[in-house]
């Protein structure tokens, strides 16, 4: 589906068709949820700021700019919706002091699910700027174009944090024998 | 400190992205071929992304969507399908008639005081909803190829009656969509003929019915949040028609 179907989606979405905003749902659901959970490494909080995602583009579409591209303004909600997730927690957990999986060797073969386990560790010991844009990066193929409408900052702020952020992510990982 | 020349540091992550073109992917070669450093973080960094692309996508739980649609407010969606299919019953809809009777039967033996008017835990005035008001905007009217026929919710201080008031010479399915971790089934009754299937889950109910009939299913909602009920008619495997029906506080 291009930009261009999304867009007709919109549309027809905001005249009030129930299939069109169930065909945005299908669309956007899964990387919605894939990139909250990235982001606060739970699962129940990923479900609600998917929920609240949606019921915010729900009733905020009235004030959605065309300009933009739908994508860019789901995933901003996204990403709002899971900083005031994990500010609220913030007092009932220290995810920067998650433990970072150790592997036995670098040369131990990981499964998938441990090698998951090992990098979402690895994520959550980022500061938040920069796990977002390994996120939308990595996990959600997004374009540096694409990360600068999302979060609101000049292609050069994306291309600096995201230097930074693969660079303590690969200390990260080099130090548990990943890399 | 990074010993690399202006630029490249940039040039190598834009090359790990895909972001070069061809002119400066050979300039990065030639400059990663004479530069150590420059080979260590080209290598690192490709590595990285290798490793992270094998970290697959994680499945969102399955009644997501539905919950979603469950808990939008109601008014502004007017058309159009409103009840997400599960996708292999959509896939094939002969498994969904054999599901329904198949879950009906096991129902039927479990729920069997609740079944077929014995609604023992219920006042009968409720099952009826000769007593209990009618809320706003509460009623779904059917237009089944010229036939007519009614969803209508009733609601108590402890039960939501949503009351179905059909005559169609067609098989008609229907189906009732809700936040299963809000909202409870909590019973079924027949006021006219029995219906051929009637099968509820958890945010999920199917009934399945031919000619003149009038049933309710009994709901509570759990929370002190209004929630919605989507209501889908589906005739001969084809979504006819859908809606929202608000539903208030129970209790």
């Amino acid at each position: 589906m291009n930009d261009g179907d999304v867009e007709r989606l919109v549309l027809e979405f905001r005249q009030g068709s129930a299939e069109s905003f169930e065909k945005l749902l299908r669309l956007y659901e899964g990387p919605i949820f894939n990139a909250a959970y990235r982001i606060l490494n739970n699962y129940e909080d990923a479900r609600d700021v998917t929920q609240n995602v949606f019921l915010k583009a729900f009733e905020n579409l009235d004030s959605y700019d065309q300009n933009y591209r739908f994508f860019s303004w789901i995933y901003r909600i996204a990403v709002n919706e899971s900083i005031n997730m994990r500010t609220a927690k913030r007092p009932l957990d220290n995810l920067e002091n998650v433990k970072v999986e150790e592997s036995d060797t670098p040369e131990k073969a990981l499964s998938q699910a441990e090698l998951g386990e090992i990098i979402q560790g690895a994520l959550m010991a980022l500061g938040m700027d920069y796990r977002i844009v390994i996120v939308l990066r990595h996990f959600q193929n997004c374009s540096y174009k694409d990360i600068g409408e999302i979060l609101d900052v000049p292609e050069k702020t994306v291309k600096s944090r995201l230097f930074t952020a693969r660079s303590l992510l690969r200390d990260s990982l080099s130090s548990k024998g990943v890399l | 400190m990074s010993h690399l020349d202006e630029g490249y540091e940039e040039l190598i992550q834009r090359e790990i992205d895909g972001d070069t073109s061809e002119q400066e992917r050979t300039a990065l070669k030639d400059y990663v071929a004479t530069n150590a450093e420059a080979r260590r973080l080209h290598s690192g960094l490709k590595r990285l992304t290798e490793i992270l692309n094998q970290v697959g996508p994680v499945k969102p739980p399955a009644d997501l969507a539905r919950s979603i649609v469950a808990a939008l407010p109601p008014g502004r969606l007017a058309q159009g399908r409103v009840l997400p299919p599960r996708s292999w019953l959509a896939r094939y809809p002969i498994l969904k008639f054999g599901y329904a009777i198949a879950a009906g039967l096991i129902l039927g033996l479990i729920l069997h005081p609740f079944l077929f008017n014995q609604t023992s835990t219920l006042p009968a005035t409720d099952v009826q909803g000769s007593m209990v008001p009618r809320a706003a905007g509460d009623q779904l009217q059917l237009i089944l190829d010229g036939e007519r026929g009614s969803v209508s919710l009733r609601v108590s201080d402890s039960i939501a009656s949503l009351e179905f008031d059909l005559d169609s010479r067609t098989p008609v399915q229907f189906e009732v969509g809700f936040d299963g971790t809000q909202v409870e089934f909590r019973g079924f009754n027949q006021q006219m003929n029995h219906v051929g299937s009637f099968a509820a889950e958890p945010g999920h109910i199917v009934i399945q019915c031919e000619g003149k009939h009038r049933f309710t299913v009994l709901l509570a909602n759990l929370k002190s949040l209004d929630t919605n009920l989507s209501i889908g008619v589906t005739i001969s495997g084809r979504l006819v028609q859908s809606g929202i029906i608000r539903l208030p506080r129970t209790g």
